[in-house]
């Protein structure tokens, strides 16, 4: 079911209603049901993934927490560990693996493999990383297993945020699911105004620029230096304001049931370097796999540099290949490490001084900083927005081997990426400096019935699903 | 929280106006009354709605002005892609676009309603035989080809959403349209956007600020920015360029075995289709006629003209057999099939059943006979 459907708010309307009428105990299972409703409406049998996945994680991290003995706590651990990456790998990665492999058999004479031809079952990354993240929690007892079935079922499969994120800690979400949370005036209040706003942003900016990028990148061949360049813009933005606009639905719709999810971003765009933009962009994955991937390596080791250059660059490329199965989210993965790697080295080079800012303190240090590091940023993204690694590298030789000639049909689409930016800075800077005060009620009312209408009369033709959905 | 406590304590009256929702619902019912100035025609007592073409599909609802108190007779046109003009690059270039000049510049002046579509379905024509009833049109001219003809509505160029507009805006046809119209693919999603749009004025009022858009864009930004061209396609087809007009399948053949192997292929299917069809008119035709007899508007139907000498002998059979039991089943229910297929000469078809720009000006005098014959 998708967010942004009629039919969906339908459905949270009943939800919301029966969630408030009915006493707890049977609330929650009516939020279970239809937290399963909204996942099974694609396709019923995914269900069956997402319970199983939920099953083995709540009898594994009981038996975990209830021994002693290290080596059955780190067999079970395992246990949990195969099931779940197992379910990612055969759903998610086993066709780019026999593909892979095919290139080889091709090259030895062997007989090619089928491959499977599964469909990716919506959302699975999302919670198998949560599901996992309950089980090493509870095996490196930073938490306390649940012995409540359903309420564990509901925490893995919550539906604002299952199909794609923020990934919630049990130790954060579970709790609020296990008794009825009370939700105030200013809760309801604000959470319509992210839902509001994040439609905004994913029907009327983010899919309006993604009819713009995807003709500009399939003919990346013929198109001149300055369009790949915008083009390149437009995607980082629609992929930003895509995701964050799925982030903003997920947190109003919970907190308009009084539950609070974790934020996923923190004005990216502004990054000072690539370290900074991992901790501004999709900030639950990055402290998944901070936490669950990068400490377990070893973390950061000072006598070590070589090792932790080596981890990061391993992390990031495990991040990339979370996004996708393909090669170029792999060039992804590997290139955000390496920027991360190169930050490092910079930042901890024997001939500084000081291991702070690389620019200085000056005034202008901080944009410079920025500018730099977004640069760098959009040069990935590049990866990410193409269809092969053949496309990214069409586009980035374009980018510096293309006649510099604009072209007038994207005027339009200049004009709104430098708008973007310029609200993007603006937005920043004002969260970064100040506190939020609420206006007025008159001028907020004034603001929803804007955003209605920039949704109702600003939508493109045809709306697209989230970018998000497919990983 | 502290906003809470403080919330309660105040009288009920000053609290329901420092909610941002009292305000909200205020304005969403201010902008709703506004956006009826905002819908072109929306107020004018001799508008009528009826559902405007946009490039191969059926746009939004619209209001168009002067309808039920008319000074002139006025001819709807209901016919497949010939009728839309698919190969023309602009709807005047297309027969009824040709026929629209010439009848105004007559005395005294006929107005021509185009309501083709490329891939006209059964159920689409249902509905808008219907519209057209309901329009009080002074003549109804029915332009088909036996492929229009086939009620799992296996012509999927048409916007699903079509059916569901009609059916959701319209109760008064739901009875009578039966499971036949409601598209392959339709999903409640589709009726309920559809009717909001339909219902809300100032979701209506998108059309209009669509068309705002659109004139301050090229139409080569159009499609970058709306999502869609406004208006009709304006690139030509080139006679090599026949291939697009077909499904996947058609292409490959195309490119693999060549023209003639495609025209087998649509050939067969035509052929293997023609009981079915036949039984699509047989339903079809006496509701048709009913409906037509009981309203006093006239209709013409003619079977749309097919360079016969593009058919293998086989195919050509067959299409001569659907159209003489059509035109069978069209009588027995007390109306009378017209047959134009030799009267176009051969040089004037881009391919099977579509026109070349000499072909659309013939069409069109052979159509202003007919309709100065038949308006009453």
């Amino acid at each position: 079911m998708r967010f942004h459907s009629v039919v969906f708010f339908l459905f949270f309307g009943v939800v919301l209603l029966l969630r408030h009428v009915l006493p707890w105990r049977v609330g929650r299972l009516v939020l279970l049901a239809a937290s399963y409703t909204f996942y099974g409406v694609a396709n019923p049998w995914y269900c069956l993934l997402l319970f199983s996945s939920t099953a083995v994680d709540f009898v594994v991290a009981q038996r975990i927490h209830a021994s002693d003995d290290a080596r059955r706590r780190k067999r079970l651990l395992l246990v949990s560990l195969v099931v779940n990456l197992g379910l990612l790998g055969v759903f998610k990665y086993a066709d780019f693996g026999i593909a892979n492999l095919n290139v080889l058999f091709g090259w030895l004479g062997a007989e090619p493999l089928q491959s499977l031809g599964w469909l990716l079952p919506v959302g699975i990354s999302f919670y198998t990383f949560q599901t996992l993240s309950y089980t090493i929690d509870v095996y490196r007892r930073h938490t306390e297993p649940t012995r409540d079935f359903a309420g564990f079922a509901l925490y893995v499969s919550y539906f604002p945020q299952l199909v794609a994120g923020p990934i919630e800690r049990a130790h954060r979400l579970l709790p609020q699911l296990l008794t009825k949370a009370t939700p105030s005036t200013a809760d309801v209040e604000l959470g319509f105004q992210r839902v509001l706003w994040g439609l905004t942003k994913k029907l009327v900016l983010a899919d309006r620029l993604g009819l713009m990028v995807a003709p500009v990148y399939a003919s990346a061949a013929d198109q001149p230096a300055p369009v790949l360049i915008v083009a390149t813009l437009c995607f980082s933005f629609q992929l930003y304001l895509d995701f964050s606009a799925y982030t903003d639905i997920a947190i109003g719709l919970a907190r308009m049931m009084g539950v609070t999810l974790c934020e996923n971003f923190r004005w990216p765009f502004l990054a000072r370097n690539p370290s900074d933009f991992w901790n501004r962009w999709h900030m639950t994955l990055t402290q998944w796999f901070r936490d669950y991937v990068y400490l377990s390596l070893g973390g950061t080791r000072r006598r070590a540099p070589v090792l932790t250059l080596l981890h990061l660059t391993l992390v990031m490329t495990l991040v990339g290949l979370w996004h996708g199965a393909a090669w170029n989210f792999v060039a992804f993965g590997v290139l955000s490490g390496l920027e991360l790697a190169g930050y490092t080295v910079l930042r901890t080079a024997p001939w500084r001084r000081s291991r702070g800012p690389l620019f200085g303190n000056r005034w202008w240090s901080t944009p410079l900083a920025v500018l730099c590091a977004f640069f760098t940023i959009n040069m990935t993204m590049v990866f990410f927005a193409s269809d092969s690694l053949g496309m990214a590298f069409d586009v980035i030789g374009g980018m510096f081997t293309h006649a510099w000639q604009w072209q007038s049909v994207y005027d339009v689409h200049l004009k709104l990426v430098l708008l973007l930016a310029a609200v993007h800075l603006w937005r920043g800077v004002y969260y970064e400096t100040r506190a939020e005060r609420p206006l007025p009620a008159p001028v907020r009312g004034a603001f929803w019935v804007a955003m209605i209408a920039a949704i109702t009369w600003g939508t493109p033709q045809a709306a697209q699903p989230f970018i998000y959905f497919q990983f | 929280m502290p906003s809470d406590q403080a919330s309660r304590r105040r009288p009920a009256g000053r609290g329901i106006l420092r909610s941002p929702f009292t305000w909200f619902v205020l304005l969403l019912f201010a902008l709703e009354w506004l956006a009826w100035d905002l819908v072109p025609y929306r107020d004018d007592p001799t508008a009528a709605e009826v559902v405007r073409l946009e490039r191969k599909r059926r746009g939004w609802p619209e209001f168009v002005a002067g309808t039920t108190e008319r000074e002139r007779p006025l001819v709807v046109i209901i016919s497949n892609s010939q009728g839309f003009g698919r190969e023309m690059p602009d709807a005047d270039e297309t027969w009824p676009g040709h026929l629209r000049a010439s009848l105004a510049a007559h005395d005294p002046p006929i107005d021509i309603e185009n309501w083709s579509s490329a891939g006209l379905h059964t159920g689409e024509l249902e509905l808008l035989s219907m519209q057209a009833v309901e329009r009080r049109a002074d003549l109804v001219l029915y332009m088909l080809s036996h492929r229009n003809l086939d009620l799992r509505g296996y012509v999927t160029l048409n916007s699903v959403g079509t059916d569901i507009t009609l059916l959701a805006g319209r109760p008064s046809l739901w009875p009578a349209i039966g499971d036949s119209v409601v598209g392959a693919r339709a999903n409640w999603d589709d009726l309920l956007t559809r009717a909001i749009l339909l219902h809300v004025q100032f979701a209506r009022a998108r059309m209009p600020v669509m068309d705002w858009w659109a004139k301050r864009l090229t139409r080569d930004q159009q499609e970058l920015v709306l999502g869609h061209v406004r208006g009709q396609e304006r690139e030509p087809f080139r006679r090599d360029e026949i291939e697009s007009l077909t499904d996947e399948v058609l292409r490959r053949l195309w490119a693999e075995r060549g023209r003639d192997a495609v025209l087998e292929r649509v050939a067969r299917l035509h052929t293997n289709e023609f009981h079915r069809r036949i039984a699509t008119l047989e339903q079809l035709h006496p509701s048709l006629q009913r409906r037509h007899d009981e309203s006093g508007v006239p209709y013409v139907w003619v079977w749309v003209p097919t360079d016969v000498w593009q058919l293998p002998p086989e195919d050509l059979a067959a299409a001569q057999r659907f159209r003489a039991r059509g035109s069978e089943v069209i009588a027995a229910s007390g109306g009378r099939a017209e047959e134009w297929s030799e009267r176009v000469p051969t040089d004037q078809f881009i391919s099977l059943n579509h026109f070349t720009r000499r072909g659309h000006a013939t069409m069109a005098r052979l159509v202003e006979e007919l309709i100065l014959d038949a308006l009453p």
